[in-house]
């Protein structure tokens, strides 16, 4: 048997065609995987936005073009080459036309520098004739010589004379062929500027046929496939955050923010249409004006999208960006109710019914279209839509108020007004004014009685209160809770009134209510407080709740106290933003009578204080007792105190064990600290960091956030704790949408990780604005003033009494343009009573501010305006012309009339019988108060800066339109009623014409009146600086 | 402060040409005004205090000085004026009248005092403040837009008139006997107001019928 060959020796150790139908295999599954991949990269979802993002550009320019091709014309080529041809031969013939008016123009220049050399040789001529002639007239004046000489420059002069009347008519027609070239080319030069706007019409009309006529397979090419790696025109959108990085675990990475890759419209104008673009994310941002556009404060390029949004930068999928339902909680709560078969009030549902409703809402949408989910590894998503602005926080908490974001805003007042700040540490939100009053002398203003059943429920007494129920709390009610909550609440009680200071005030002389009823309403109360009973809860934002409601004050304080308070509320709180109004004792008396007639809420009148349990008591002090002692020490401690002490002791410590400190001045716990967790950076809080107890919440931030501030003891539902243990926050009774605004303030403190750049830092001009509005928001300035164009809020109770708004308190208008810095200084240290306008009934208060307060709104108000700061500059001396028209014209105009010119002026009118009400302020005071260039600026347009004042408006607006205004008083001066004005300006200002156009010119008269207005009662100027006259510089130097 | 309907209007069709016409009354109590003390330039206005020009009522208490106008009804031009008020002897003159949207109504000072002139909408909303320092001296303004304006002097707190800025013809201020009239109004259903600064307003539908006369009395009352 013949053997087989033996094989050819091998030099690898695989076998090729083993190895061919391995990789034939391979290749074979490696070609749809390949195409899978493909098919899965080119199928991306932000690809099929971006397409969609063309189709809707490309329609929307197409109709664009429909609409301007229809407005334009239908043959706009036509018709632009038509008038471009016109316009041409327009141009030439213009051309043509100048040529010749220049040349006309060159021959008369010509003409006119002939003669004006003869005329000049002439003069030459002359004058050497008379020269002869004068020396001969000095030497002998009856020689013939003499009379030659004389004969001939008198020859001389004629013909010099003649020669210039030569010149003077060349010179004419020079100036006249120079007006008329000079025309011309003015013609040419818009005619060819015309023609150059028309070209680049027609120019920008063809990009856009050509843009629109762009071909589509090349888009299709470019974004195909594969061939998408070369040049496509979808791709990934982005931008470098400089200055941003992500904290990656001890890493930080560059931030870079692809929203756009989806989010493409948001950049774009034109996409705003809801209905026309129903996808929100291929809308235009709604606030260009403020976000993403370059020219807004918070551009695209620099702020990307996530520095406000939160949400996770590099992400180009929508669950993986961290985008956040607004309800996730009605829809976990809709969830709960399907899978329990009931309601919340036990009732059976309807399943279909429900399963609809989930699937309308945000949640049940995104469920549907993008699988979304909550996403448990994303530490920080996007804020939901509702808490946005809570993104503004991260980098504006160094202002003093957030006036384009309402939400935040609105957050941020009841976070400093509930004095959340106070328990909680929370940075920027430092050093603000106690939220609750000094009980330091508790005893001189309330009763214990009173102050237990308020300690029950504060709100039963008074429905806007900023104080929080403490007690009676679901985490207390059981029965021995009740006892409990009895026994602390007597013990608090009785600790404050133990430790406060007991001054004794007289009571007032009995006043009259009716009385004191007007002078509340008129006097500036209601700018700050209500006066409204009622058991419905009050929302407590807004400027005329920054002080207590005033009801049910008989129950609360003794008219003695009440008199001494609204003497000098400072006395008695030396901390209270409660202003001194400079009442007289007999207004004191009638304003107590009213207070204390108003109403008292029925819940509080029927309700009784609280005693303590003793045996609770006890168990409570030996509890405490028993931490730092013995049993039997603990024991014996006990019996040794009375139950007055036992009250006092359990006080104290109930004080401690609820910080009551952190918001009211206590004895006893001046140096202690607050209890509450700080806050500064719970926007980062990691959600599993938080208890969520047994209450069926979803898991993220803010809804743990909205139970806890909602009901803040819930998460002891279900738990057992002692009573050191239970949770201790207070009940704010907030509405939902005021828990909204907390939850868009709290969920915005987050890491200070925003570079210096971005931050809105306190600094500079910046610094002092929101200095002073810090101040404006803590004296609740905007209560009576329109301030920045907000606030007054007192007109609205201006309106309810019937009381004229003409006697509301000033709108604050450019303020820091108007008064000088010094007078505001001293205005503010200590405001008199009709010192301004003695007509107002309402008055400005006395704050007491510090130094460092008044030099922060001085500032703030120069600042805002641009005014010089702290001085103005001094006027040295007053044009006398224009302060002798200002003065004439004062007398005509019959300023005087109102505005008294001195103090002995005021005086002599009331003795007339006037009163203050119908007077204006006295300009005496006016160069000590106002700034030098506002004063003809008020009397040109007293109209615009403050709105309703009596004021007449002298120089009234050509029309709505303009700004121009116009001076009546010249077409006026020519009447008989104003012939002494005009023989006066005549004289002033040397002739007729120029009396004219001094009058016709609003600036010149009321900068004129503004000179007359500071010169009265102004020593420096009327003395000796007052410039010479013209009258006496020609005496002086004769 | 509204005021609610308290009589029915009676509608009486006629059979002469179209027009609206009644009388406006008063009922219910009548308010009792304090006069205005004179108290700056005694030397031109008098010394003596001013009853106030608010209520003038005839016997039957027909009620002068009210608006009354006619929503919805069209045709012709409001009247062209000439408009005018004067103050003299420190008041107005005349006390109330409708003047047209639009045109200017000339303002005159016929005393040696300041007056200045401070129209504002029946809410206070300032439509102009203009001063007239000089005796003989008049500012020209129009009114833009329509309905009741306040004119009062600052200088002179008891000084006031009123005006009705109508865009139709269909306007007027009620004479000494509460009596007004609006000859030419197409048949069909109106809404009638009746306004008076211190009764505030009221509101009653007419009907006009095909060539005939509608009577619309009005009462006005301080009720609610």
């Amino acid at each position: 048997m013949a053997k087989a060959p033996p094989p050819e020796p091998i030099d690898h150790h695989y076998d090729i065609a083993k190895l061919t139908k391995v990789f034939a295999i391979v290749s074979i599954l490696v070609l749809p995987a390949f195409g899978w991949m493909t098919w899965q990269d080119y199928g991306r979802d932000w690809k099929s936005w971006q397409k969609k993002f063309v189709e809707n550009d490309r329609k929307r320019t197409r109709e664009a073009l429909r609409g301007a091709a229809e407005k334009i014309d239908p043959d706009v080529e036509q018709k632009y080459l038509d008038q471009k041809r016109e316009g041409a031969r327009e141009l030439r013939r213009n051309r043509a036309a100048v040529a010749e008016a220049e040349e006309k123009d060159r021959k008369a220049e010509g003409a006119w520098y002939d003669s004006d050399q003869d005329f000049r040789f002439k003069k030459a001529e002359m004058d050497t004739a008379r020269y002869v002639f004068e020396t001969r007239q000095k030497e002998d004046p009856k020689s013939s010589a003499t009379a030659r000489a004389k004969a001939e420059y008198e020859r001389l002069r004629a013909a010099w004379q003649e020669s210039q009347r030569t010149e003077q008519a060349a010179k004419k027609a020079w100036d006249g062929a120079k007006a008329e070239s000079a025309a011309l080319q003015k013609t040419k030069k818009d005619a060819e500027e015309a023609l150059g706007k028309l070209d680049e019409e027609y120019d920008r009309f063809q990009a856009k046929l050509k843009t629109l006529k762009q071909n589509d397979a090349f888009y299709f090419v470019r974004n195909a496939p594969i061939a998408d790696m070369l040049a496509p025109s979808l791709r990934i959108q982005q931008v470098q955050l400089d200055g941003l990085s992500n904290d990656v675990n001890f890493l930080r990475s560059q931030r870079v923010d692809r929203c756009v890759t989806c989010h493409i419209a948001a950049e774009k104008r034109g996409f705003e249409d809801k209905q026309k673009y129903p996808e929100s994310v291929l809308r235009t941002h709604p606030r260009l004006d403020l976000f993403v556009d370059s020219n807004s404060p918070h551009p695209y390029a620099t702020f990307g999208c996530t520095s406000c949004h939160g949400g996770r930068d590099r992400a180009t999928d929508f669950m993986r960006a961290g985008h956040m339902p607004n309800d996730y909680a009605a829809y976990e709560k809709l969830q709960e109710e399907l899978r329990a078969g009931r309601d919340e009030k036990g009732m059976p549902v309807d399943e279909d019914a429900l399963r609809e409703l989930m699937e309308e809402t945000q949640t049940g949408r995104w469920m549907k279209a993008y699988d979304w989910e909550i996403d448990k590894f994303n530490d920080l998503p996007m804020y939901p839509m509702k808490a946005v602005e809570a993104g503004c926080f991260r980098c504006h908490r160094g202002d003093a108020g957030h006036p384009k974001a309402a939400k935040l805003d609105q957050g941020r007042k009841l976070v400093e007004a509930l004095g959340c700040w106070s328990c909680h540490r929370m940075k920027g939100l430092e050093e603000l004014p106690k939220p609750g009053p000094n009980l330091a002398r508790l005893a001189a203003k309330t009763t214990p009685e009173w102050t237990a059943r308020w300690l029950v429920n504060p709100r039963a007494f008074r429905n806007n209160t900023k104080m929080p129920r403490f007690f009676y709390l679901e985490n207390f009610d059981t029965p021995s809770g009740h006892k409990l909550t009895d026994t602390m609440i007597a013990g608090v009680t009785a600790y404050l009134f133990e430790k406060s200071g007991k001054d004794a005030y007289a009571p007032p002389a009995k006043g009259d209510a009716a009385r004191g009823q007007t002078l509340f309403e008129n006097v500036g109360c209601q700018g700050c407080h209500v006066s409204e009973p009622g058991a419905e809860r009050r929302v407590m934002d807004g400027w005329r709740q920054h002080g207590p409601n005033l009801i049910g004050l008989s129950e609360k304080v003794t008219p003695g106290w009440l008199a001494a308070w609204l003497k000098n509320p400072k006395a008695y709180n030396p901390e209270t933003r409660m202003p001194n109004l400079r009442l007289a004792d007999d207004e004191i008396a009638d304003l107590v009578a009213y207070l204390m007639a108003r109403p008292v809420q029925p819940e509080f009148k029927a309700s009784h204080a609280p005693k303590a349990d003793p045996a609770e008591r006890d168990a409570l002090v030996s509890d405490y007792f028993m931490q730092t002692r013995s049993v039997v020490d603990a024991k014996a401690d006990l019996a040794k105190m009375s139950p007055k002490e036992k009250d006092v002791f359990v006080g104290e410590k109930i004080i401690a064990h609820y910080g009551c400190y952190a918001c009211h001045n206590i004895p006893g716990f001046e140096k202690a600290k607050p209890i509450g967790v700080e806050l500064s950076e719970w926007g980062n809080k990691p959600v599993h960091l938080l208890d969520f107890g047994f209450v069926h919440v979803p898991h993220t931030r803010a809804d743990w956030l909205a139970q806890k501030v909602g009901q803040p003891r819930s998460y002891d539902r279900e738990k057992v704790k002692s009573f050191q243990e239970k949770l201790k926050m207070p009940q704010f009774s907030l509405s939902p949408a005021e828990i909204e605004a907390v939850q868009s303030t709290v969920l915005g403190m987050q890491k200070d990780d925003m570079s210096d750049a971005l931050t809105a830092r306190a600094v500079g001009a910046r610094g002092a604005v929101e200095a002073g509005r810090r101040i404006v928001k803590d004296y609740n300035c905007q209560g009576c003033h329109v301030l920045e164009d907000k606030g007054g809020a007192i007109r609205e109770a201006m309106t309810a009494n019937k009381i004229d708004l003409a006697l509301a308190p000033p709108i604050i208008r450019g303020e820091g343009a108007k008064v000088q810095s010094e007078w505001l200084f001293s205005f503010l240290h200590g405001p008199k009573t009709g010192q301004i306008r003695p007509w107002l009934k309402v008055r400005m208060p006395t704050f007491g501010l510090t130094t460092d307060q008044i030099n922060s709104l001085t500032a703030y108000f120069a600042t805002q305006d641009k005014a010089r700061y702290p001085f103005d500059g001094r006027v040295e001396a007053l044009d006398p012309r224009s302060r002798a028209a200002g003065a004439a014209t004062f007398v005509s105009l019959k300023c005087a009339q109102c505005h008294p010119t001195s103090q002995d002026a005021f005086a002599q009118a009331l003795k007339q019988g006037k009163t203050p009400a119908d007077l204006a302020p006295i300009l005496a005071a006016a160069h000590t108060r106002l700034r030098y260039d506002w004063i003809a600026d008020w009397i040109k347009r007293p109209d615009e800066w403050m709105p309703g004042t009596r004021m007449p408006t002298n120089f009234p607006k050509v029309d709505d339109k303009s700004d121009t205004r116009i001076s009546p008083l010249a077409p006026a001066l020519d009447t008989p009623a104003f012939a002494g004005l005009k023989k006066e300006l005549v004289a002033i200002w040397g002739s007729e014409a120029e009396a004219k156009a001094y009058i016709g010119d609003p600036d010149r008269v009321t900068k004129a009146l503004r000179d007359h207005v500071w010169s009265l009662g102004n020593d420096f100027l009327t003395a000796p600086t007052a410039p010479k006259t013209r009258a006496a510089t020609q005496v002086a130097s004769h | 402060m509204r005021l609610r309907p308290i009589l029915l209007a009676a509608l009486l069709p006629g059979a002469v040409a179209a027009q609206v016409s009644g009388r406006v009354t008063l009922s219910g109590p009548v308010p009792k005004l304090a006069a205005r003390p004179v108290i700056s330039d005694v030397a031109v206005c008098g010394r003596a205090d001013r009853p106030s020009p608010a209520l003038v009522l005839g016997k039957g208490r027909e009620l002068a000085n009210a608006f009354v106008w006619l929503e919805g009804a069209k045709g012709g031009d409001p009247p062209k004026g000439p408009f005018r008020i004067d103050q003299k002897g420190c008041a107005f003159e005349p006390y109330a009248q409708v003047v047209s949207k639009g045109v200017p109504v000339t303002i005159l000072n016929s005393d040696p005092v300041l007056h200045n002139v401070h129209a504002t909408t029946v809410t206070g909303d300032a439509l102009f403040n203009k001063a007239i320092p000089v005796k003989g001296q008049s500012v020209k303004e129009p009114f833009t837009t329509a309905g009741v304006v306040r004119v009062k002097c600052d200088v002179h707190a008891w000084m006031n008139a009123w005006l009705f800025v109508a865009e139709t013809p269909f306007a007027a201020v009620t004479d000494r006997g509460g009596r007004f009239a609006f000859p030419g109004v197409a048949p069909g259903t109106y809404r009638l107001h009746a306004w008076h600064e211190l009764l505030g307003e009221k509101v009653q539908s007419v009907v006009v019928p095909a060539n005939g006369v509608a009577r619309a009395d009005l009462s006005l009352s301080l009720a609610d």
